[in-house]
Parts: C-alpha cells; structure tokens; sequence
C-alpha cells in the first residue's frame, strides 16, 4: 500500500517542495520517471515520501503520519523490545563479542574494526518476525493482510514485504509501529527511534548462555544458507550440464 | 505467414548454437530435440510445406511428419528435463512405458483422424478445412502431447524459479513461461473445437511457447559455457 498522490501533493505543499515532478525528482534524489508515474497513477509509495522527508530535513516517521494511511505511526513510535534489538545482531556481531569475552586482546583487535550492518540484513526480517510473535504472527497477519500464508512466508523468506504489512506485524506484536520499517530498512534504525548504539549494549548485557545460544542461531541460519546456496549450485551444474 | 517464418528462424538460430557441442558429442539428446522441433516448424512454413506436398504421394503427408518431428523432439527435451530437475518418476511418464504409450496413442490417433479426413487443398494442420469438427480434433489432439509434458514438468520447473543461481533462475522461468503457454494452447485447442477463428491465436501461442523453450535451452547451455570459462580462468 502507499499514500494517496492528492494526500501527498498537499503535504508536499506543507514542508515547501516544489509541485513539479522534475524539480521535485531532482530535490530528493529518485528518479524523475519513478515519481511522474506514482503521482500520474494516484499512489506515491512511501519510499519516496521518506526520501522527499529527508530533502527537507523532516523526520520520515512525522512525515508518514501526515498520511491516513499511518496516521498513528508517529503516536505509536516507542523504544524498541531488547527481543527485537538483538533480532537484528548478526552472526558477525555476535562472534565478536564472544570472542571479546573469551580472550580480550583478540576481541579488542576486531572491534575496533567491526562496523555495525544495517538492516535490511539477510534473514532480519525473519529473525524480526520470530523475536516478537505472539504465537500466531504469521497466521494473524496473513489474515489481516488478505494475503495466503505461503506468500506472506514467500515475502519473509525474501526480506521483502511492504511497508504496511510491516506496520501492521508491529501491530499484531504490541511493538513499536516503527520497528518493523526500521529492520525492513524502510527508515533507518535511528529514525524508528532505537537509541544509539542499541545492539551494542543489549550483547554486553547478555549473558554467557544467551549469547551462546545466540551464536548458535546465527550460526545455525548461516549454516542452512550456506547448504541452500550449495544445494542450489549443485542443482544449477547438473541443470547446466544436462541441458547445455 | 510471416510468424511461422520469424519462429522457425529464431528455433534454428537457437539450435545452431547447439551444433559445435553436439559434433563433439556432448548432449546429443537435447541438440537432436532442438533439430527435431527446428525440422517441425520450418516444415510448416508455408513454401516449404507447399514444396515439399507437391512432391508427397499422400497429400499433407508433410503434416504428420511435422506432428511426429515435434513430437519426437518434445519427448527428448521433455526427458532431459526431467533428468536435470533429477525427477525419476517424471522421466519415467516422460520416456518409459507410460510415457510411450501417450506417444504412441496420441500420434496413433492423429493418423488415423488423418487417414479418415479427405481434404484436397494442402495446408499444414489441414488448417484450410477447419470447418470439419474432424480436423479440428486433428488440430486440437496434436497439442495434447505437448500440454502432457509440460503439465510433467510444470512443477520441477517451478522450483527452480526460487533458486539462488541466476541461471537456473532464468532458465525456469523460461521453460516456466514456455510450458504455461504449451498448456493454454491446449486450452485454445479444446476453445478451438467450437470457435475455429481461435485457431490462428493458438499456433502463434504454440510458436512463441517453443521460443521460450528454447530460450530456457539456450540459457543453461550459455552458463554452462559461462561457468567453464570462468574455471578455465581460475586455474589459468
């Protein structure tokens, strides 16, 4: 779902965007073609009233909630679950800090060249998804979005689904609105109102066995990636060599 | 008319990539199937088929050697594809005994509606005598060989349209596309038995569902040259 392209016109008029969609292309940096065609066909999607947001210096999530699409968005907008901060700890930062803890010369060596990956991250969605269900997030969700289950689990599987669906998982989790957007890689983590540095602190705080059992997790959805990749190669040779 | 030339001229095209391999040996089964559907759509290219009808004893013989050539090459294609999405039991309804006797009963079937139809004008899938319910029985049943192998291998292929290697990503897709359009040209063949003017939609149908066919061929033979380049550089 997007933003009504009257509602946004009228928005844009608020913030002092130009109306034209050259100039306005040129002003947030998406393409001239990609804005004519969302305003001609009526829905202006939200990446690009994130990006227009940003032009303008305007929090994304203020802007979003001008809209009666998100209109709670903003009001809704809380500190996020520490569940739902180290959903999105990959299997990199979580080695570093176990290798921190277990001999501090070497962990000191790699933190100081560790850079913190932002979402979207491969399987962030999925691990997002999983930190905050109630019980039956998908079911729920499904059900609420229209959509068959298959293909909401398609679209999670693929760490693509739409902005709405993403407010609305946040919805059914009792979180925060804006965490969804933010692991979505919708907005960025500071913009959905996570405090700075919020993964570090949430695995310094971890203990011992949590902070196995989380190695263990990643370590066990990068081991099935990598069979799925090995699998899928061993299939594409015998596809190749069979019909090439 | 123009069609039928642009589709057998991209199929050979196609399958002329497939030559050098094949003279060195190398995936015969699939350069012969290529060859076999070639032979099929250039021999129903109006000139060609009215050459070669002038000369045939039986008048559109040529047809039925043009049935039998497509079939012929869908069996090896169908086979191999089954092979490559490792299906056994497909194969088997492929090129075993199930998958002879659908053959043989289909194309069985088609000479003897032939037999049994008299037409004097020469026009490839007897297309001039459409108003007789019998040929268009004859034109509708020579699509049902090709709509059961496509039905085979429709879900195989489908798996591959969610792999992580782009090139088996686009060859299912295109094998994908091209089985979905063998599948409603059967459609448009059963359509076909009721309203013959939706014949002329069905074989364009049929020709492009062979270019994406081919298209999917070509592409797993593209990345197989692609993937030993690469490794010849590797070790280089």
């Amino acid at each position: 779902m997007s933003v009504a392209a009257a509602a946004f016109k009228h928005w844009a008029s608020t913030v002092d965007l130009p109306s034209g969609a050259l100039p306005l292309a040129r002003m947030i940096g998406v393409n001239r073609t990609t804005v004519q065609a969302q305003i001609l066909r009526g829905r202006v999607r939200e990446t690009t009233v994130i990006a227009a947001a940003r032009a303008v210096g305007v929090e994304p999530v203020v802007a979003l909630s001008s809209f009666d699409e998100y209109d709670d968005l903003h009001r809704e907008m809380r500190p996020p679950l520490p569940v739902e901060i180290l959903s999105q700890v990959t299997l990199t930062d979580a080695s570093v800090e176990l290798l921190r803890r277990r001999n501090s010369t070497y962990g000191d060596a790699i933190a100081a060249v560790h850079v913190w990956e932002n979402p979207p991250q491969p399987d962030g969605l999925r691990n997002w998804i999983d930190a905050v269900d109630p019980g039956h997030i998908r079911r729920d969700l499904a059900e609420r979005l229209g959509i068959a289950p298959p293909n909401l689990s398609a679209h999670i599987t693929a760490n693509k689904m739409r902005p709405r669906h993403l407010v609305e998982a946040a919805r059914i989790a009792s979180t925060s609105l804006t965490s969804g957007l933010a692991v979505g890689g919708v907005i960025t983590l500071q913009e959905a109102g996570w405090p700075e540095g919020a993964r570090a602190h949430a695995l310094t705080h971890l203990s011992a066995v949590d902070l196995n059992d989380l190695v263990q997790a990643r370590l066990a959805a990068a081991q099935r990636g990598a069979r799925r990749l090995a699998a899928d190669s061993a299939d594409a040779r015998r596809i190749e060599e069979t019909l090439g | 008319m123009l069609t039928g030339y642009l589709i057998a001229i991209v199929l050979a095209a196609l399958a002329l990539t497939r030559l050098p391999s094949a003279i060195r040996g190398r995936n015969v089964l699939i350069a012969s199937s290529a060859a076999a559907i070639v032979l099929a759509f250039a021999l129903i290219t109006p000139d060609v088929y009215a050459a070669l009808d002038h000369f045939s004893p039986i008048p559109n013989l040529v047809d039925l050697i043009a049935k039998l050539a497509l079939f012929t090459g869908l069996l090896l294609a169908g086979t191999q594809v089954a092979r490559a999405w490792k299906a056994p039991q497909t194969q088997r309804r492929i090129s075993g005994l199930p998958g002879a006797i659908m053959f043989l009963g289909v194309f069985v079937a088609e000479v003897v509606i032939f037999a049994v139809v008299h037409t004097t004008s020469s026009a490839p899938d007897l297309a001039d005598n459409l108003s007789s319910p019998l040929v268009r029985l004859y034109s509708t049943l020579a699509t049902a060989y090709p709509a059961y192998i496509a039905v085979l291998l429709l879900p195989h292929v489908r798996k591959g349209l969610s792999s992580s290697q782009s090139a088996t990503k686009a060859t299912s897709h295109f094998l994908f596309v091209g089985f979905i359009l063998a599948g409603v040209r059967f459609v448009l063949g059963l359509v076909t038995l009721l309203l013959p003017a939706t014949y002329y939609v069905g074989q364009v149908v049929s020709g492009v569902a062979a270019i994406f066919v081919a298209l999917g061929l070509a592409t797993a033979f593209f990345a197989r040259l692609g993937r030993q380049r690469a490794a010849r550089r590797q070790y280089n």
